[in-house]
């Protein structure tokens, strides 16, 4: 407890508060354009927190993360778009509610039930993390090592589309950590001679190319203006949400506890948990043949439950180092580079500066009501910055992003090239989110695996001695197997009946 | 057969076998049994083996792919969208040529104007975002952050504009 206490003390310091408020109306403005991604505008802004003390920077990102999940919610409601894929599940009923002149209750529900989740998260979060990470220590190498595996395997199995896609992304990803000294020997690996290598290829100029460049591709090949629909009186905003949240509370509880649990699995994000937050809600309600027709009871557990996974992400995250999403991956990132080491050590180690990011994420998730709110009356005019304004400004931002850490041009061709290669992959409808997860959990996973070995001079049995390490390892067999059998299967089945 | 598709299945492909290529000279390390280049192999092993089922479909598919599920049909494209992406494309490379020279004052307005103005061929308001938004960038880069910004032909005037 005191720790938790000296850690809201660090975030009294004027400089904290005033980089959480600048990151939440960052967060709100970005997660509020249909098109940019919550990953994309949390990858634009490390160039600013690598500048950053580690408190400031990581409270910032944090607070930027937690707003933009929100955010979507708001084009989302009034233009049938979107902000970010976590808002999809409901975005029908969320926009029908606007139109039949409901949308101060409809956006008003989005605003609070996000912080309710946020909140429910964040604590989970604070209670959960230190107690998995007392167990975490007794961890091995082995157990270590298949914890990065199933981490790695749940992403791919998740990334949704052809598995062996989501495969390649990862090796892809996996591939990129291992340019550069290689950390056994010391030897250049896949530097081809080149001396802009050997230090390995910089994170934020990858990040920086994969998230954000392929968005501004894709505009220039449609670049569409979305049209403003006529600004339109909300109304208040807080009318009606009690009542209609005491009558679902039910659904607060199911969209909390269904976000905290799929945001830890690694690879499913705060989409995956709405989308099923949102089907197990319409399953059990009243009114579930209403759902997709605009009815209040469809936003309550899915937009908690989008917020909720956000926290729920973080517990991997932080105790074992195992990214939860793309999101979380950047978040992970900026503990690197901010020369932390996350996992059940930084617990021992850092204790105050972990809570200190905790109680960021919870002070965050209740900042989300007057900033939310205040967003959703001034967002109408937002949307109207037309994006042929906002792409080549993105643009100048990545540049500069890409540059500004590694205070060299070659940092600027990595995030150009990387940019281009994740274009042609969504193209072509490879995930992009294993290939993040395998950069960061690249290094982790080739440590432990050739330590493992050492340990057991070459017998891999010794994977599998240890009652926890042959549960993780049966774990992501079978998650590797799963997909293999049902594309042997459905192959099969396919051609019997022609 | 999906030949979009195959290309990027043999790219991968192709990527899986340089990685093997060229971790394979790597030397052993003493009294370690497992080198440098066994983890990076097994990579691309597996990347070469997905590749390969990746090309067995594209192989299979037909011939032009249906679009997914609430994805938009892709629009024909034209001369002016062409025109952006390859504006969009290369101005990463062009700031990089640029900006040594001409320095970021003088590089980012003609990038960010000129991808603006291709974009709406609204002159005016093209060259207000470039100018507008790389003082921005300036103040918030160069004077707070103190990243280095090249300032090329601009270096005598670099201590005339800056307020620091």
């Amino acid at each position: 407890m005191e720790v938790i206490g000296q850690a809201f003390l660090e975030l009294l310091s004027p400089q904290v508060l005033l980089i959480m408020l600048g990151a939440g109306v960052y967060g709100l403005t970005m997660g509020a354009i249909p098109g940019l991604s919550a990953s994309m505008a949390v990858a634009l802004v490390i160039p600013i927190a690598f500048f950053l003390d580690p408190v400031p920077a990581l409270a910032g990102v944090v607070t930027l993360a937690a707003m933009a999940i929100f955010a979507g919610d708001l084009p989302g409601a009034l233009l049938r778009i979107p902000g970010t894929p976590a808002s999809a599940a409901y975005v029908d009923d969320s926009y029908l509610m606007v139109r039949r002149g409901q949308g101060g209750l409809a956006l008003g529900l989005c605003v609070i039930c996000s912080a309710i989740g946020g909140v429910v998260g964040a604590l989970v979060l604070m209670g959960a993390a230190p107690a998995i990470a007392r167990i975490a220590l007794q961890f091995s190498s082995y157990e270590k090592f298949w914890l990065a595996c199933l981490g790695l395997t749940a992403a791919v199995a998740v990334s949704g589309g052809k598995w062996y896609k989501g495969g390649i992304s990862l090796m892809l990803g996996l591939a990129i950590a291992q340019v550069g000294l290689d950390p056994v020997s010391g030897q250049m690996r896949l530097t081809f001679g080149s001396r802009e290598l050997v230090g390995g290829l910089a994170f934020i100029p990858v990040l920086i190319g994969m998230f954000a460049i392929p968005e501004v591709l894709r505009y220039a090949l449609a670049p569409r203006e979305i049209a403003p629909p006529p600004i339109q009186a909300l109304g208040n905003l807080l009318a009606g949400v009690g009542s209609t949240l005491r009558r679902l509370k039910g659904d607060l509880v199911q969209g909390s506890a269904v976000g905290v649990v799929i945001g830890a699995i690694p690879g499913a994000g705060a989409d995956i948990a709405a989308y099923i937050s949102y089907a197990i809600s319409k399953r059990f309600s009243k009114v579930g043949d209403q759902y997709g027709k605009g009815v209040p009871d469809a936003l309550v557990a899915p937009t908690t439950s989008n917020n909720a996974a956000v926290g729920g992400a973080m517990i991997p995250a932080t105790v074992f180092g195992i990214p939860g999403d793309s999101l979380t991956a950047i978040i992970i990132g900026v503990f690197f580079l901010k020369g932390l080491n996350p996992g059940p050590t930084i617990f021992i180690e850092n204790p105050l500066l972990i809570n200190t990011v905790f109680m960021a994420f919870l002070i965050a998730n209740i900042l989300m009501v007057p900033l939310g709110l205040f967003a959703t009356s001034v967002f109408q005019r937002m949307i109207r910055v037309p994006r042929y304004m906002l792409m080549p400004a993105v643009l100048a931002f990545c540049i500069i992003g890409a540059f500004a850490v590694e205070n060299t041009h070659f940092a600027i061709v990595t995030m150009l090239v990387l940019g281009l290669v994740a274009f042609v992959m969504e193209k072509h409808q490879y995930p992009l989110a294993p290939a993040i997860l395998g950069l960061v959990l690249g290094p982790m996973l080739e440590e432990t695996f050739l330590n493992s070995l050492i340990r057991a001079r070459g017998n891999i049995f010794a994977f599998v001695e240890r009652p926890l390490s042959m549960g993780l390892a049966a774990l992501t067999l079978v998650i590797c197997v799963a997909p293999v059998a049902m594309f042997v299967w459905r192959k099969a089945r396919g051609a019997r009946s022609a | 057969m999906q030949l979009s598709q195959l290309g990027v299945a043999g790219g991968f492909g192709l990527l899986g076998a340089t990685i093997i290529v060229n971790t394979a000279g790597l030397a052993p390390v003493a009294h370690i049994e497992f080198g440098p280049a066994l983890f990076p192999t097994i990579v691309g092993w597996i990347m070469i083996a997905l590749s390969g089922l990746a090309a067995f479909d594209a192989v299979r598919g037909p011939a032009v792919e249906t679009p997914a599920e609430g994805e938009e049909p892709a629009e024909p494209l034209n001369w002016h969208r062409l025109v952006l992406f390859a504006g969009f494309a290369a101005a990463p490379l062009i700031y990089v040529l640029l900006a040594p020279v001409l320095g970021f004052l003088l590089t980012m307005p003609v990038i960010v104007g000129g991808l603006a103005f291709i974009a709406s061929g609204k002159p005016v308001r093209s060259l207000l975002l470039g100018v507008g938004l790389t003082v921005l960038l300036h103040i918030v880069f160069y004077q707070v952050l103190r990243v280095t910004l090249p300032w090329g032909v601009l270096t005598n005037y670099a201590g005339i504009l800056t307020w620091k």
